[in-house]
């Protein structure tokens, strides 16, 4: 069953075999194979159970129901927006479905025995199998990825459809909202509703406080129900169980092992924090484009990403390109200026199509504790990355304007308008913190696995090297930047996670 | 270019009782509204200050902490930084706007004061439905009421009863 705020109202004492903290995509699918397989599980998950009558499409309402600090969260110098949920379900509520293997250079980087591409495949078959993952057909693109690809083509650049997991998708444009159409194949609809009739118990609007341990073993986590407008403690609970599993996300779950105090001889928990930190270009059209409508991502852009090593920074290409979108407010966010400047841009949005260019970031943060329950993400892009970025913006630009666009508009606080592509050649093109709007949806590789307790958080299990029933089933566990979207891995890590549980 | 601190009457009326907002800051909070949306009605202020007020309240304290730090620096920085005597919530329209496009374009570390107000206010102002009429945007396309009860039918009986 799923327990919330509303039966949470007294304190309680339960016993499990498996507690699993967070129910995105790792957790649930940890979740879901360990039910399944007879074990006793709980899963402590901070947000709320929501359904489909309460994805209401209204950004004011969705923001501080599905993402951390109401989608305020930024890098410490605040430069980076960094959005990340919770909810039963996780951010498989608000992603945008898109269904990506890591590649396999990147699991050959790591040179890791187990956890590897053959180590992994017959979780990501489990999973692709489950979510019903398919690429996305021509037919579903909605303008703006029409236009995305117009100009990919035209300039002769790599691109192609990409996979998701959608089931009778509406088109309706308002994934990162969660979906009143029920049609992602997320945690919520897919692994939660069967791990639950395995007989999980899910506790949601539940924070774990802390982990407690006797050794080299957890032995209960402490919880409190919340309030999921006000915040209030409503009460505590005690769960004991045989074996642990954190997977609240590359933020959260650092966090909890930095307030439960567990072993750290090297200080690794929370370091080597990678986000994907990514730009946005817009082009005006002269037709209306709405990139609101439709599924808002269906073709990407591969031209400036090689996972394969190169021979030196200059040859490096890191970039990946997909579309863009945003609801009104969204939209305002990233647009120039304020009062009739803003208001002049905003009335151009319906003719404006939106290029995302995403970097596969070799910088490295590092996660620490705000106050509480706070989350301080020291993060400043280096210099390669940067370049790779402003690579980014100049390759967007290029794409809009040989699909037609009339002006690409590069959104610094002084925003470059661009006509031509003569022009956008002859544009020195700087990315600098606070000079335009970043966003990053993927933070990662916080509690990573490794070969080494000395340069390593967790064995190829995803066990952690000082503590025998601690496992991490989610994005921390990826031991650099992935380059993909990785939601998928992160199912298939929880699976893979479970089968050590087991 | 020097403001007057008492030619105009402070932006934004009582909105009523606040939960995390003191009528000074809300007095600073409406003054930005006011300058980053356009928007002139009071009562349209009054509630977009309550909206903010509450879903300040969905943030973790220390970040609430350091929205209050920014409106006091907002507050009381126009002499400072841009040559006008008297607090930001009482300087005239046109220098509100010359100090926040201060905060825009000045120094790096100013930048955030700026994109924190705008994002506010702009989540306010453009989630309300009679600001989309020149954007073309149709707005939601479910209302509560209208959702397919086949979609609720596949969670009934997950939550445990109270």
């Amino acid at each position: 069953m799923i327990f919330t705020h509303r039966q949470l109202i007294a304190n309680r004492v339960f016993d499990a075999d498996v507690c699993i903290i967070g129910s995105g995509a790792g957790g649930s699918a940890a979740a879901y194979a360990l039910a399944q397989a007879g074990r006793r599980v709980i899963v402590v998950e901070r947000g709320s159970f929501l359904t489909p009558k309460d994805f209401d499409q209204r950004e004011e309402n969705m923001f501080p129901k599905l993402f951390y600090d109401a989608g305020g969260r930024t890098t410490r110098n605040r430069a980076i927006r960094v959005l990340h949920g919770h909810g039963v379900g996780g951010s498989t509520l608000h992603n945008i479905n898109l269904c990506k293997r890591i590649p396999d250079p990147v699991f050959a980087s790591w040179e890791l025995p187990r956890f590897n591409v053959s180590g992994l495949r017959p979780h990501y078959e489990k999973v692709e199998k489950l979510l019903g993952v398919s690429r996305i057909p021509a037919e579903r693109m909605n303008e703006n990825n029409r236009l995305f690809k117009a100009g990919v083509e035209k300039l002769g650049y790599r691109g192609d459809f990409l996979f998701h997991n959608r089931k009778d998708c509406v088109g309706s444009g308002f994934c990162e909202l969660g979906c009143a159409f029920d049609a992602k194949m997320n945690a919520l609809r897919v692994l939660i509703p069967q791990a639950v009739q395995h007989g999980a118990m899910v506790l949601a609007d539940t924070r774990a406080l802390r982990l407690e341990r006797d050794g080299r073993r957890i032995v209960r986590v402490i919880a409190q129900t919340l309030h999921p407008e006000s915040g209030a403690a409503l009460s505590t609970h005690v769960i004991s169980a045989k074996t642990f599993i954190c997977a609240g996300g590359a933020v959260e779950t650092p966090l909890l092992l930095q307030r439960s105090d567990v072993p750290d001889p090297e200080s690794l928990v929370g370091s080597r924090l990678h986000l994907h930190p990514g730009v946005a270009v817009l082009g005006e059209f002269e037709q209306p484009v709405r990139s609101w409508q439709g599924i808002p991502q269906s073709y990407e852009c591969t031209e400036f990403i090689s996972f394969e090593p190169a021979p030196n920074a200059a040859a490096e290409k890191r970039i990946w390109m997909i579309a863009g979108s945003a609801h009104p407010a969204g939209a305002a966010s990233m647009l120039p200026g304020f009062g009739a400047e803003h208001a002049g841009w905003m009335e151009k949005l319906p003719r404006m199509a939106c290029i995302s260019a995403m970097v596969h970031d070799s910088t490295r943060g590092i996660v620490r504790r705000k106050g509480e329950f706070g989350a301080d993400l020291n993060y400043v892009l280096n210099s390669a990355d940067r370049a790779q970025l402003a690579t980014g913006l100049r390759e967007a630009a290029r794409i809009l304007l040989a699909a037609g666009a009339r002006e690409a508009i590069l959104p610094f606080v002084e925003p470059l308008r661009i006509q031509t592509a003569a022009q956008l050649d002859r544009l020195p093109i700087e990315v600098r913190d606070l000079d335009i709007d970043m966003v990053a949806v993927h933070p990662m590789s916080t509690v990573w696995v490794g070969r080494s307790e000395k340069d390593s958080c967790l064995d190829e299990s995803c066990r952690y090297w000082q503590l025998d029933n601690l496992l991490v089933a989610d994005m921390s566990v990826y031991p650099s930047s992935l380059g993909v979207p990785p939601q998928l891995s992160a199912y298939a890590i929880g699976f893979y996670a479970a089968a050590t549980a087991r | 270019m020097v403001g007057w601190r008492f030619l105009t009457p402070a932006a934004g009326d009582d909105p009523g009782p606040l939960s995390h907002l003191s009528s000074n800051q809300a007095k600073v909070l409406a003054a930005a509204y006011q300058t980053i949306t356009g928007e002139t009605k009071p009562e349209s202020v009054r509630e977009a200050l309550r909206f903010m007020d509450g879903y300040l309240g969905r943030m973790d304290g220390r970040t609430r902490l350091e929205f209050s730090a920014l409106l006091a620096l907002v507050e009381h920085s126009p002499l400072v930084f841009h040559g006008y005597l008297g607090r930001f919530s009482s300087l005239p329209a046109q220098a509100r706007a010359h100090c926040l496009t201060g905060w825009r374009r000045g120094a790096t570390w100013r930048r955030p004061v700026y994109c924190a107000l705008k994002d506010l206010s702009y989540l306010y102002y453009y989630t309300r439905p009679a600001n989309w009429a020149g954007l073309g945007y149709a707005g939601p396309l479910v209302s509560a009421d209208a959702v397919n009860p086949a979609f609720e039918r596949r969670y009934q009986g997950l939550e445990a009863k109270s």
